[in-house]
């Protein structure tokens, strides 16, 4: 008896500050 | 070591963008505004007090496809980000 979990594309982490 | 989101941050999401902005008293500081990406969001929504770097590096794993090694690197440097622009704090144990 389970289909494997998708996982999600990854990007590294980002914190953008709007100027 | 545990970390949990500063108080007073509004987090919003627009034009799928999603970001941060600390507001003070009545007032959003506009000179204060961030923005982070999928991978960055989910990391903040797991500052929680609760769970610790070992478990925010699991939950990483878990959801997305990447490496141990990359996902200790990067999420060291995104905590170290956001410490740095004052959005977290250390959760005393």
């Amino acid at each position: 008896n389970s289909p494997a979990e998708t996982k999600l594309p990854y990007e590294k982490p980002q914190l953008i500050k709007i100027e | 070591m545990v970390f949990r989101q500063i108080d007073h941050v509004v987090t919003r999401e627009v034009a799928g963008e999603f970001l941060l902005v600390p507001v003070k008293g009545r007032l959003a500081d506009l000179q204060q505004i961030f923005a982070v990406n999928e991978v960055g969001r989910f990391i903040w929504e797991q500052l929680d007090g609760r769970r610790d770097l070992a478990q925010l590096h699991a939950a990483l794993l878990h959801r997305f496809d990447v490496s141990p090694a990359q996902a200790q690197a990067d999420l060291g440097e995104f905590i170290h980000q956001l410490r740095a622009a004052e959005l977290l704090e250390e959760v005393s144990p």
